[in-house]
């Protein structure tokens, strides 16, 4: 399988505290990943660097086998943290919206086309939004706020699609709705997903993997099918800054047809743990 | 011909009001959605500082305006970025500093005169150079924006996706800025701070409340702005008010109006709301 | 969470190690230009003279010219500055907790002395109103009718431009002259000799005026801002102001209609701009109506040049008064 994103021995701090260190794990072509954990251990400064918004400060991401400096030369489609929410007081139809994120494809002082406007409405009516293609974003719901935003993203028909907790800010319904599409994509158009966020319950049964930055936030029951990747921060005395292990697993999990869970990768990730702990004295 | 139009002051007023109620509408709507409404006043005030350093270093003070102005855009820009939600504090430190400095300078300027009356203009009193400025600056700025509406309207709507699809932000940015500056610093000289820094805002909060996209938001805008401006100079020219408040006021109710109407409107539909919302949940479980 | 802990106060304590040295150079630095800065009040050349704080230019000119050299004038609007756009610095009002006599025109022109005057401590300084015993003229609600607006309160309902009719000038003077011999009985004499030589040049200013004046009487002139309501009076002039008796104030467009179809109905060939206000307005109105435009000065602020090229009240009123001949000409 292809990795369209590779993290190798990263490690990443704002000051001379690292925020995450020794971060190692990569998704392949049509998985559906998540990144969970607490707040504050570092999730959104992961998209950051996953954005390559932030730079590793050692070690390095890949991205199609390619270092990246910014999103513009990749395939990555990303819909930040409360992505409607901004959008709410703009007036603007969810059309313009969804066409705005066309803008490679119509160029430099260039107006949209007919050919634009039908990629748009695709994109709405994938996400089930295309009767409200003429209303303005600030009269829908914060879950159809956020279903807009999202079609604005599939329009730039990304392979890799990044979400920042999109399951924040939107009631339970849309919830629903919103893991659905993103389950459709993954299995109908081979989309690799990769989603933040910490509500591992909903998101859970839909991931084949996890990235789990702090210990407890991963509810192993709600994980049926995915492979667990834990990157625990162990805070240390001062000076040395939080480490983080992690350690990954190598077996492949069709996560399609198998719905069982991997009793060798959790045996697995136990021994890892162990390791660390020895370690650790 | 009418009267109005016998006089060369009032064409010229006339001209010159249409164009840049139609431009400061443009760049206000871009303004007003960056979060940075207030730029008009900052800026002219701003222009105060560079009229001071004019005089005192001995330069021609419009183009001390000219170049304050465009400094201070910068220091917006800049400020801006760096302050993150609370972006619009940006406008009032540099209108601040604009108007500390403009006061501190004045006090060494020899010839001080009347500071407020060579930087802000009149309406009915253009001169024929200012006219032909105008006219220069408004194909400038319209072209601009015809080009990189589509680049504006993504930065305005989400500057960093927009850097993510590969919109020259930082450029478009510059170019904004530059003839943001510009028109402010021109037009604060040509029909006086009052109107420009209000045609900037209050006509696009009133095409806010009717429109229903961002094409038609500019559209009202600039209809909401042009008409009264015009209107303004005729109650002006035929009932002796003064043009820039009456510009102004022609605004504000323009804007009230709206919202008014927009209440009522409100008002008669809440009725049928209950089955709206029912109509709209039931879409979406059909949807999913 | 300890390391990040001790981390963070290393760090707020080098933050604040920091702010403490701006601030610090911050209040240096202001100690620095406040010591290069000019010290307040008359220094050492006003000892043993009378000092004397003049609001405006015609005040200082006058004071100067009764006081010669037994008084120390400081002027509080300084040079080039139109008088309605200042504000009074706390130089000015050290100025006056040291002087001995203050002179404002009064009649409703330094519409902030009387706030000044409240907060001064000084409770020997001799406070004269120069146009007190001037015959005042209302503000002439007809031809001001459009510029009734709220800038009118400033001035309140009198004229105060008292200073542009010679004779009113005289009368000032003797004001003036009689505050300083109250104040310095001494020399009487002197500052008679002062007022007499001042009121003879007043009278000849007069005789001139009216003579150059008088085949023009009835003729109306265009001025930026209706300062010349005692000139007009005097030598039976009228006059048509753009804005209203205050110089700030915006023209309407109706009021250019106006004045435009006014220079065509009385003949009139000439705008009047004042030198401290943007001529805008009057090129404006001369461009439409194929006028000249000249300087009439209202005198309530010279520019230093002016003052440095040995220009004073006497100099400018004949300007004035060639400008007006040039006019009607």
């Amino acid at each position: 399988m292809e990795k369209v994103i590779e993290v190798k021995d990263m490690s990443f701090g704002y000051t001379r505290e690292k925020v995450l260190e020794h971060v190692d794990f990569y998704v392949e072509k049509g998985d559906f990943a998540l990144i969970i954990g607490d707040n504050g251990v570092g999730k959104s400064t992961m998209v950051k660097l996953l954005l390559g918004v932030n730079t590793p400060t050692s070690g390095e991401i890949l991205v199609g086998g390619k270092k990246i400096r910014s999103l513009k030369d990749s395939h990555i489609g990303y819909l930040p943290q409360n992505g409607g929410s901004r959008a709410a007081a703009f007036p603007a139809t969810c059309e313009e919206i969804v066409l705005s994120s066309l803008y490679r494809e119509i160029g430099f002082g260039r107006m949209p086309g007919k050919k634009h406007k039908a990629i748009a409405l695709e994109a709405l009516k994938t996400v089930g939004m295309e009767a409200k293609r003429k209303a303005l974003i600030g009269e829908l719901s914060g879950g159809q706020q956020q279903r807009v935003m999202l079609a604005r993203v599939l329009a730039g028909s990304p392979e890799v699609l990044i979400l920042d907790e999109p399951t924040v800010g939107v009631d339970a319904e849309s919830v629903d709705r919103l893991l659905h599409i993103l389950h459709h994509l993954n299995i109908e158009k081979n989309v690799t997903i990769l989603m933040v966020t910490h509500d591992v319950d909903k998101a859970g049964p839909f991931a084949n993997k996890v990235l789990c930055l702090s210990e407890g936030a991963c509810n192993e029951e709600a994980l049926p099918q995915a492979e667990i990747i834990h990157a625990h921060a162990h805070k240390h005395a001062k000076g040395e800054g939080a480490h983080i292990h992690s350690a990954n697993c190598k077996h492949e999990v069709d996560h399609h047809h198998d719905s069982e869970h991997c009793p060798e990768c959790n045996h697995h990730e136990h021994d890892h743990a162990h390791d660390h702990e020895k370690e650790g004295k | 011909m009418p009267t109005i139009l016998q006089y060369a002051y009032m064409q010229r007023a006339l001209l010159v009001g249409f164009l840049l109620a139609l431009l400061v509408a443009c760049l206000g709507t871009v303004m007003v959605h960056k979060r940075l409404s207030l730029i008009g006043d900052a800026l002219s005030h701003s222009s105060l500082a560079g009229v001071a350093l004019g005089l005192l270093l001995g330069f021609n003070p419009i183009i001390g305006a000219i170049a304050a102005c465009v400094v201070a855009a910068f220091c917006i820009e800049g400020i801006r970025k760096k302050l993150g939600n609370h972006s619009e504090l940006a406008v009032a430190i540099v209108m601040s500093t604009g108007i500390g400095l403009a006061g501190v300078m004045s006090g060494f300027v020899k010839s001080a005169a009347d500071f407020n009356s060579f930087l802000f203009g009149s309406i009915v009193a253009i001169s024929e150079m200012e006219t032909y400025m105008v006219i220069v600056l408004a194909l400038v700025v319209l072209l601009a924006f015809f080009l990189l509406y589509k680049e504006l309207f993504y930065i305005s709507f989400d500057e960093q996706a927009a850097a993510i699809s590969g919109v020259p932000v930082g450029v478009v940015n510059a170019i904004f800025t530059i003839l943001t500056a510009v028109t402010i610093s021109i037009a604060a000289r040509t029909v006086g701070a009052l109107i420009v820094s209000s045609l900037m805002v209050v006509p696009v909060a009133a095409a806010m409340t009717i429109a229903r996209s961002y094409k038609t938001t500019i559209l009202w805008a600039a209809v909401i702005s042009i008409t009264s401006t015009i209107g303004g100079l005729v109650l002006s020219f035929y009932c002796g008010l003064k043009p820039g408040g009456t510009i102004v006021l022609i605004a504000v109710a323009w804007f009230l109006i709206l919202y008014l109407l927009k209440w009522l409107r409100g008002r008669l539909t809440s009725g049928n709301r209950s089955a709206d919302g029912a109509k709209r949940a039931s879409e979406e479980s059909k949807g999913a | 969470m300890n390391s990040k802990n001790m981390d963070n106060r290393s760090g707020v304590g080098q933050a604040r190690f920091l702010t403490w040295i701006l601030v610090a150079s911050m209040l240096l630095g202001t100690m620095g230009l406040l010591s290069g800065c000019r010290k307040s009040g008359f220094g050492k050349d006003a000892e043993g003279k009378v000092k004397v704080v003049a609001s405006i230019y015609p005040m200082y000119d006058f004071v100067k010219r009764i006081g010669g050299d037994l008084v120390a004038v400081n002027m509080m609007v300084p040079a080039g500055t139109e008088p309605h756009a200042w504000e009074p610095s706390t130089r000015d009002m050290m100025d006056l907790e040291e002087a001995d006599l203050v002179v404002y025109n009064g009649a409703g022109m330094e519409t902030w002395m009387a706030d000044i005057l409240g907060t001064v401590q000084n409770k020997d300084l001799v406070k004269l109103e120069a146009s007190k015993d001037v015959p005042l003229l209302r503000v002439d609600h007809e031809a001001d009718d459009h510029d009734a607006g709220h800038e009118d309160h400033d001035h309140g309902e009198f004229d105060p431009h008292v200073w542009l009719s010679p004779s009113n000038a005289k009368l000032e003077m003797r004001a003036i002259a009689d505050a300083l011999i109250a104040i310095d009985p001494d020399h009487t004499e002197t500052y008679e000799q002062n007022y007499q030589t001042a009121a003879a040049e007043c009278d000849k200013l007069m005789d001139e005026y009216r003579m150059a004046l008088a085949p023009y009487e009835g003729k109306y002139i265009v001025v930026a801002h209706e300062a010349y309501g005692y000139l007009c009076h005097e030598f039976n002039l009228n006059q048509i102001g753009i804005e209203g008796v205050s110089a700030d104030q915006e023209p309407d467009a109706a009021r250019m209609r106006e004045i435009i179809d006014m220079v065509g109905e009385y003949d009139i060939h000439c705008i009047f701009f004042e030198e401290l206000v943007d001529p805008k307005v009057a090129e404006t109105i001369a461009g439409e109506t194929g006028c000249q435009t000249a300087a009439l000065s209202p005198l309530d602020g010279l520019t230093q040049a002016d003052i440095d090229n040995g220009r004073d009240y006497f100099t400018v009123m004949r300007d004035n008064l060639l400008a007006l001949q040039k006019a009607f000409a």
